[in-house]
């Protein structure tokens, strides 16, 4: 008694299923390395926005110490101290702090003498240590100020730098000031919302569910060579139940891993993937995506290692400019229009939105639609090739 | 040694006809980079553009509009704006802050009472917006000084209401500040953005690159060419020599394409043309090593693939390929330190300020690596080639 239809497309699916998790390394891609890549994300760039700078300020010198204070007491910055000038150099060449504050060692002496001394400021090469001075004169400014009061008053008094200055200091909260009111406007390119791991964790999802959907298309390819499909045929099976059937096993694979990866990064990461709905509306639909261009690939390469090789570029690629790498809202705009060739910047909208809490199913209906008519256009495509193929 | 060199070029002639080596070595590294640096081209270039809005126009507004005229040639300053138009400007971001002298600020200042300096910054313009806050504040800071270096100058028993003697004040406005933050550059040792992308991706790529060669040998033993090769009269380590040999040549070829490719293609910077060559040469060597310890210790071609897939793709991520991990923290950071891509990032970025003296350090943690993984991977491999001969 030959099975239904339904049932054949199971097994065959199951099949692929089956292949699939039997090679342990498919485990790692797809279970363990996207984990592995949203938590170093989180780790590296989801932190706080302290900036980090380094202090050489060898003297035990009072006047030296209060610099020192003035720099470890500002919030926005995280201060290590250094014992050497070189030591601290070689940190802010090296990356390791962001700038650094050199006081020399002579410091007190010099200005007690009645000499101008400089502090110097060690600017990092990377755009964190442009940041950093506004942030650190402001952190010493008000030192500043005492002192250049304290030496006004000790050159027209007794010169006795040290008394000046603490009476400054305690005439600097009476003497009315010119405030700063700094106010920020604008629409936020990233929701304020989000947590450590939410914006790495979208976009990777996005990126691996086509990788690895592309690379279970060498899989499809090993499927033909190896004549199982023609076996196939030879049973009372319609071509038509056997495509659904690789449809079938190629969309549970990838939808899978979205839907894995999804509660995974909620449990593990706390990442909220907002309106439910929505969140699984994209999964499916980029896995119909995905699955309609992995049987297309699938069917135009010859043999497998052409195309895991261009399954891997063209997933990488696509990804990249898509925003899986750089999200989105940081390309220049052309850029960012010329993305939406690609599902995957579809789908990055659409988790944006989602993962920052601006909208849930309803609003990211567009995302959606145009996610489905790739989908049903991939998918019609590659069923047309594959029929050709299979059969041949 | 001349069982060596047939191997090698029957070996080599073959990959060069197989054109996914190419496609994955050259062809996917370059080309991600060469979106990633279409998307971040400009992240390392800093610009600014500020309004000024005076309602005032007093002498002290004058002055604070004067120090916003000299602000460097990164940034760019319009004045004469309205208070509506400039917070119009900075909202849909076309200009990244502005200053607003509101009306009677001149006043307020030279009467010794509170005063208030506003700046409306781009939620976004991060940096410039604390650079913009810095300049007012710096402005705000003078007058400051001046007002507190006459407060402490006078005589303590003076009343607090006593407007201050004008004399003073000027005397105190001519002063030079006794302490100074001044700025100086540091010697850049990390690379540019461009840099960084094209030369992290080679070091992870390189290691599929090299599987060819070594994975290789695996895959002849598995097909039976393998047992042909060792019953001729040749020692049976220059079968290991030769397919390991394939992987360095490949190896350097590509990342020397892609070094090249880059720098010509992208303006990247690989720094000193020695060093870089050091740190390349060190590189294949440290990956072809790592490759042949897998496949050593792999029991089939097909195995040994994925392990090295795995292997790779977990010492790029730790060592760097993908974004710098230094910016991370403490243990990442450490864990960083055992991947080769790790040296390699940080000998070029060494090699660009001091050539091939400061970039040693790291030439010679890749062939640590080598020489450790090389080992023992020989070892393995010997062995495994042994295996099976009846």
């Amino acid at each position: 008694m030959t099975a239904g239809p339904l049932r054949k497309v199971l097994a065959i699916a199951g099949v692929d299923l089956r292949r699939l998790f039997r090679d342990r390394s498919n485990i790692f891609f797809i279970l363990v390395f996207p984990l592995l890549l949203v938590l170093v994300v989180g780790v590296v760039f989801g932190g706080d926005d302290d900036l980090r700078i380094g202090v050489a300020a060898p003297s035990a010198d009072p006047l030296t110490v209060r610099v020192v204070d003035a720099l470890h007491h500002d919030d926005a910055l995280d201060v290590e101290d250094y014992g050497s000038e070189s030591g601290l150099r070689s940190a802010v060449e090296h990356g390791r702090v962001q700038a650094g504050v050199i006081v020399p060692a002579d410091f007190g002496e010099r200005l007690r003498a009645g000499d101008r001394v400089d502090i110097a400021f060690v600017a990092g090469p990377s755009g964190a240590g442009v940041a950093a001075q506004p942030v650190v004169d402001a952190a010493v400014r008000p030192l500043l100020i005492e002192l250049q009061a304290a030496r006004f008053a000790a050159d027209r008094g007794d010169g006795d730098l040290d008394a000046a200055l603490a009476r400054a200091t305690e005439l600097a909260p009476s003497v009315p000031e010119v405030e700063v009111d700094t106010r920020t406007v604008g629409d936020e390119l990233f929701a304020g919302d989000l947590g450590r791991f939410d914006v790495g964790a979208s976009s990777e999802l996005v990126l691996f569910m086509f990788v690895t959907g592309l690379g279970s298309a060498a899989a499809l390819i090993r499927t033909r060579q190896m004549g199982v499909s023609r076996r196939m045929l030879s049973t009372p099976t319609s071509s038509r139940v056997i495509l659904a059937g690789e449809v079938l096993g190629r969309f549970a694979i990838v939808a899978l891993q979205g839907g894995y990866i999804v509660v995974a990064t909620w449990l593990l990461f706390g990442v909220g993937w907002g309106d439910p709905l929505g969140a699984l509306s994209v999964v499916v639909l980029f896995g119909l995506v995905t699955t309609g261009a992995a049987m297309l690939a699938g069917s135009v390469f010859a043999n497998e290692q052409q195309a895991s090789a261009a399954g891997l570029m063209l997933g990488l690629g696509l990804g990249a400019i898509g925003g899986c790498m750089v999200p989105l809202q940081i390309f220049p705009d052309t850029l960012r229009t010329i993305a939406h060739v690609t599902p995957q910047a579809w789908a990055n909208d659409a988790f944006a939105d989602l993962v920052g809490d601006t909208g849930g199913f309803v609003e990211i209906l567009p995302d959606l639609a145009v996610l489905a008519a790739m989908a049903a256009v991939l998918l019609a495509l590659a069923t047309w090739r594959l029929r050709r193929v299979l059969t041949r | 040694m001349h069982a060596v060199l047939t191997i090698l070029a029957k070996d080599l002639r073959l990959r060069l006809r197989d054109r996914s080596a190419f496609v994955v070595g050259v062809l996917t590294p370059f080309g991600l980079a060469f979106v990633l640096n279409l998307i971040l081209g400009g992240v390392d270039d800093f610009s600014a553009h500020f309004g000024v809005v005076d309602d005032d126009h007093g002498e002290v507004a004058d002055a604070f509009v004067e120090t916003t005229g000299h602000l460097g040639d990164d940034i760019e300053v319009t004045t004469g704006l309205s208070e509506d138009e400039a917070r119009s400007e900075v909202d849909d971001g076309s200009l990244d802050a502005a200053f607003v002298i509101p009306e009677g600020f001149s006043d307020e200042v030279l009467g010794q009472q509170p005063a208030e300096l506003r700046v409306i910054g781009n939620v976004d313009a991060d940096i410039p917006v604390q650079i913009a806050r810095g300049v007012a504040e710096r402005f705000a800071a003078q007058v400051d000084a001046v007002r507190l270096s006459v407060a402490t100058a006078s005589p303590p028993a003076t009343p607090p209401a006593t407007p201050p003697d004008a004399a003073l004040i000027a005397v105190a406005s001519q002063q030079q500040a006794p302490v100074e933050l001044t700025a100086v550059a540091a010697p850049d040792r990390q690379l540019d953005t461009t840099t960084y992308q094209i030369a992290g991706l080679a070091a992870l790529f390189v290691f599929f690159l090299v599987q060819y060669g070594v994975l290789g040998l695996l895959e002849e033993k598995q097909t039976g060419t393998m047992a042909r090769l060792l019953v001729a009269p040749i020692p049976r380590w220059s079968v290991v020599v030769a397919k390991a040999l394939v992987s360095v040549i490949v190896g350097l070829v590509a990342l020397t394409v892609l070094a090249v490719g880059s720098t010509l293609i992208m303006g990247a910077d690989w720094g000193d043309p020695v060093a870089a060559a050091a740190l390349i040469a060190g590189l294949v060597v440290a990956a072809v090593s790592i490759t042949g310890l897998v496949a050593g210790a792999a029991r089939t071609a097909e195995q040994a693939g994925n392990v090295q897939t795995v292997v790779a793709l977990v010492l790029g991520l730790l060592g760097g390929s993908f974004f710098p991990l230094s910016q991370g923290e403490g243990l990442l950071a450490h864990l960083s330190v055992l991947t080769p891509q790790h040296w390699f990032l940080q000998g070029l970025g060494e090699g660009r300020v001091g050539g091939l003296a400061d970039a040693l350090p790291s030439v010679g943690a890749l062939l640590v690596f080598a020489v450790v993984m090389g080992t023992a991977g020989l070892v393995l491999l010997h062995r495994r080639l042994g295996e099976g001969r009846a």
